[in-house]
């Protein structure tokens, strides 16, 4: 898997007072650092002398800056993420959202030149930001590994991904940013699947979701319904030697019923376009129109 | 349910076809949602439906139902009617 040289904090936080350096942060990112000396811009503007353009904010941020900061005429970026799941300072892909859909570029040059982790950004995290970042991540890692696009190098790396994300606990817990890293990284190199499908399709057209909140939401399900349609779960799960049942524990702990239930109607109202989306397609097993009913039932299990 | 009738059905769910927009006749160039992903989305059904994995080169070669059929009768699965 290709990720970006991680920095040290230290060298981070000195990079950002050099005077060829812009830092392009969130507003609460910027007043959390509040770095004297530093040249903050918040838009593309060109700035003579520039090297390096410093990315500090979430997914939604760094896809943002991703897309724009050359028109400085800065050559290298350093992206800074403030909660994980996106995995965006690692991977060659950003996401927007156009007249009500998502759009997605891959691009190697999109990928930042260097990612650093702040320990403290994960103690602002709320439970809710936590859970929902954790299945992002969780959905990176699980779908990556079983995208019919990875290879078997692949897996295997994603397969120590899921490791250690098994060692780690749902809370705000640092360790998570670098697998995050790693996580967005490996299924940058095969794909998602139907986790993504409906968060993509459902977070522009249900008030008050997230792409992550969704993503954790519809992990397990998606899991059992992939369990439930083919044999490669469990297979692949016994080549690489996870704990397939420990997986799903761990999942079951990032997915609400009720949640799953509220958004029972409107998978039901989108399924179309959920199946058309592009993520769906690369899932692990075939999703067809008449799934939907089984889909449905493991929305609805405990 | 016959070999040709499963893999009727297939198709229509893989590329979200019509009954009516199905030939056992029909050619990739024909179809708007047989892509590159739909070649993938094609290569996951058949394993699921056949048993049968298709390798890159196969999956990419293929352009109509018919090299379908043509493909998965060397491996030993029949669609005699």
């Amino acid at each position: 898997m290709r990720e970006p040289p991680t920095l040290p904090w230290a060298e981070v936080e000195a990079l950002a007072r050099d005077a060829s350096t812009l830092t392009w942060a969130t507003p609460r990112a910027r007043r959390q650092l509040g770095w004297a000396g530093a040249r903050w811009i918040d838009s593309e503007v060109a700035v003579p002398g520039v090297q390096t353009v410093i990315a500090v904010g979430g997914g939604a941020h760094l896809d943002h800056v991703k897309l724009r900061w050359r028109q400085t005429g800065a050559s290298r970026l350093t992206a800074v993420p403030t909660v994980w799941g996106s995995g965006a300072e690692a991977s060659p892909v950003a996401v927007w959202t156009e007249d009500g859909q998502k759009r997605f570029k891959l691009d190697e040059a999109l990928r930042p030149h260097a990612m650093a982790f702040c320990d403290a950004f994960a103690a602002t995290l709320s439970p809710e930001q936590v859970r929902a970042a954790c299945g992002d991540v969780w959905a990176h890692a699980l779908e990556g590994f079983l995208s019919p696009l990875a290879s078997d190098a692949l897996r295997s790396e994603l397969a120590e991904v899921l490791r250690a994300l098994e060692a780690l606990p749902i809370a705000a817990d640092p360790r998570w940013f670098p697998v995050s890293a790693r996580a967005s990284a490996g299924q940058a190199e095969s794909s998602v699947g139907l986790v993504h499908g409906l968060a993509h399709v459902l977070e522009p057209r249900v008030p008050g979701t997230s792409h992550a909140g969704l993503c954790a939401t519809f992990l397990l399900p998606v899991l059992r319904f992939n369990a439930s349609t083919s044999e490669k779960w469990a297979t692949l799960t016994a080549e690489h030697g996870l704990d397939a049942a420990g997986i799903l524990a761990r999942v079951g702990e990032l997915s609400r019923r009720e949640a799953r239930q509220a958004l029972a109607p409107h998978v039901s109202t989108h399924w179309k376009l959920v199946l058309r989306d592009p993520c769906s397609r690369t899932n692990s097993t075939l999703v067809r129109p008449d799934s939907l009913s089984a889909f449905l039932g493991f929305l609805e299990a405990p | 349910m016959s070999n040709r009738e499963k893999l009727k059905k297939l198709i229509l769910d893989v590329f979200l076809l019509d009954e009516s927009e199905f030939s056992f006749e029909l050619q990739r160039a024909q179809v708007d949602t047989w892509d590159s992903l739909g070649v993938v989305s094609l290569a996951v059904g058949v394993h699921q439906t056949f048993g049968y994995h298709f390798t890159p080169e196969e999956a990419t070669s293929i352009q109509s139902v018919a090299d379908v059929i043509k493909l998965l009768e060397t491996k030993g699965i029949s669609f005699d009617a």
